[in-house]
């Protein structure tokens, strides 16, 4: 009686458990196992020809997809380390016994609930060469109108990443991004124990030296988890700069002016989508899913060991 | 005395940064009321000489925008209902009922999050044409009707349901289903509410997946109505504007009523779009 009652739960488990584990194994698991196998052949509408590893020997002499590789590099750099450190300044400003700072912080916080496409129009038309606010302000102080989102010309020398287009993105990309790492870093600050700053400050610590050797260690789970989700986030960026790059526009696809702006995830969606080399593209996707997880399990190493706990 | 003047500095930083952030969104309001030639003059006028609301009426005139909003309404829906439905089922067979290997199906679920999403894209696109969803609402619900993140969330809630109540209800002869939806559900109302605003929002901003599944405005969704919009309107930015302030108004009004419980389930979920 009691052993079929067992068996009868368990099958029960087994029907709860179905519907969830069939949609991630359908959508989530199987696809990334597929994508190895698409990889491996000639795939344009149809499948073809078994290639073996051809394509990603094609990959690696294919100076577009290296440079969406570096340009997807700067990106992460140009990006990342700018939204977590205004982040966590506007977190400590939050953090302060200010009135107002509930109406802030949503203010800081709305840009991410709105929708990256909508974003990205309203910044492509502030950008706008010729009507545009930025260049408005520009005129207003003096200074000769730039061509923005438009302008393939490097910012530190004229051929050497980032254009002016794709510092443009990254630029909105960091306004998208600030009240995310902001609200995560205060819940942060949120959990660091009161009285350990008040010990320190009762031994006469100065408001800097409280923020190195006991807020900002204290931080650093926070710091290690935000570091990691907004590399990966930033790693396979798609919606801003597709849209600000002029994709689904009629000069061309994705990445413009002249591919300046063509990270990883455009190069693939370049090659599928626009070119409808499928196989190609797959290999492209897959090494930029190594790339991703390479450099989350190098993050994981390098922080495991200056994460530091309080209590 | 010595704090008043770096509290005024507070201030200022704080308002500051405010200003910074809500500047395109000012500029788009203000854009968007604008008449055609006062949109296309430089320098730009700061607001509106005139507020044309009439624009509105115009965007939404010149292109199929009430079947957009409806597309991302029931994919929205259709997305939270299944997510919720999958989501918890799954968390209390993890939770609360003695299923042989649990722990190893909740650890390889937990595994799949290492999955970069950007890899399914193309073979899930290829699933969608085998398996004739291309361009059906099931394509735009279904790939994302179950997560990880939703089943471990509830999972925990679950786990915090106390014991006794469980055990009284067995004694009463209630069934693991009924035991869900009269007790389980109820008593974990603020995670479901995280659940369903963060699916939600995140599938109505959602634009690549639908741009690649759907190729009729009949199932297009508002994200990626409004990318075609802007190449049909080409140079009226007042309607641009207008077009781009209507996608954003639906979830900044949701947010704005739910963001207490929306901001502390970021805070404690830190999930990135």
């Amino acid at each position: 009686m009691r052993k079929a009652g067992r068996r009868r739960e368990a099958a029960q488990g087994y029907l709860f458990l179905a519907p969830a584990l069939l949609i991630i194994g359908a959508f989530h698991v199987w696809p990334a196992v597929y994508v190895l196998y698409m990889s491996l052949f000639r795939w344009d509408i149809l499948q073809g020809a078994f290639l073996g590893l051809r394509n990603y020997e094609r990959l690696l002499q294919d100076a577009d997809f290296l440079r969406s590789l570096l340009l997807t590099a700067v990106y992460v750099a140009g990006t990342v380390p700018l939204e977590m450190a205004a982040g966590l300044a506007l977190a400590l400003l939050l953090h302060q016994r200010l009135r107002f700072r509930g109406l802030f912080r949503l203010l800081y916080f709305l840009p991410y609930v709105t929708s990256q496409v909508a974003v990205a129009m309203v910044w492509g038309w502030v950008f706008n060469p010729t009507y545009g606010a930025a260049n408005g302000l520009l005129e207003s102080v003096g200074l000769p109108p730039q061509r923005w989102l438009l302008d393939p010309g490097g910012i530190f020398a004229p051929d050497t990443p980032p254009s002016l287009a794709l510092a443009t993105i990254m630029l909105v990309t960091v306004w998208y991004y600030l009240g995310f790492h902001a609200v995560v870093f205060l819940s942060g600050l949120g959990a660091i124990p009161e009285e350990l700053l008040d010990a320190a400050r009762i031994d006469g610590a100065s408001g800097l030296q409280l923020f190195r050797h006991i807020t900002f260690p204290l931080l650093s789970p926070t710091t290690y988890f935000l570091l990691l989700v907004a590399s990966i986030g930033a790693m396979t960026s798609f919606n801003l700069v597709y849209v600000m790059g002029g994709g689904g526009q009629a000069f061309g696809c994705a990445g413009n002016p002249l591919g300046t702006t063509q990270v990883g995830a455009l190069f693939v969606f370049d090659r599928f989508w626009c070119q409808t080399q499928l196989g190609y593209a797959s290999a492209a996707a897959f090494v930029l899913g190594l790339v991703v997880l390479a450099v989350s399990a190098a993050n994981g190493r390098f922080f495991s060991r200056r994460v530091v706990y309080a209590g | 005395m010595r704090a008043r003047p770096s509290r005024l500095l507070l201030y200022a930083a704080m308002l500051a940064a405010g200003l910074l952030v809500a500047f395109p969104f000012f500029w788009m309001a203000s854009t968007s009321l604008k008449s055609e030639a006062e949109a296309t003059s430089f320098p730009p006028s700061i607001s509106p000489q005139v507020w044309l609301f009439s624009n509105y009426l115009q965007a939404w005139d010149a292109a199929p925008f009430g079947r957009y909003f409806l597309n991302s309404a029931i994919m929205a829906v259709g997305q939270v209902l299944l997510g919720l439905a999958t989501a918890s089922l799954a968390a209390y067979a993890l939770a609360r009922m003695r299923v042989p290997g649990r722990g190893l199906i909740f650890g390889a679920l937990l595994a799949t999050l290492i999955i970069p999403p950007e890899v399914t894209l193309i073979p899930n696109y290829i699933s969608m044409q085998r398996l004739g969803w291309y361009n059906t609402y099931l394509a735009l619900i279904v790939p994302f009707g179950a997560s990880v993140f939703n089943v471990f969330l509830l999972r925990q809630a679950f786990l915090q349901l106390p014991q006794e109540l469980y055990e009284a209800a067995v004694l009463e002869g209630c069934t693991h289903l009924r035991f869900l939806w009269q007790f389980a559900l109820p008593l974990s109302r603020s995670a479901l509410a995280i659940i369903a605003l963060l699916t939600g929002i995140r599938a109505w901003n959602d634009f690549q997946w639908p741009l690649i599944v759907t190729d009729t405005p009949d199932l297009r969704p508002i994200q990626v109505g409004l990318t075609i919009f802007r190449s049909d309107v080409s140079t009226n930015f007042q309607l641009l504007m207008a077009g781009s302030m209507m996608a954003v108004l639906p979830v900044v009004v949701l947010f704005l009523l739910t963001q207490r419980q929306f901001i502390q389930g970021i805070a404690r979920s830190g999930i990135r779009g």
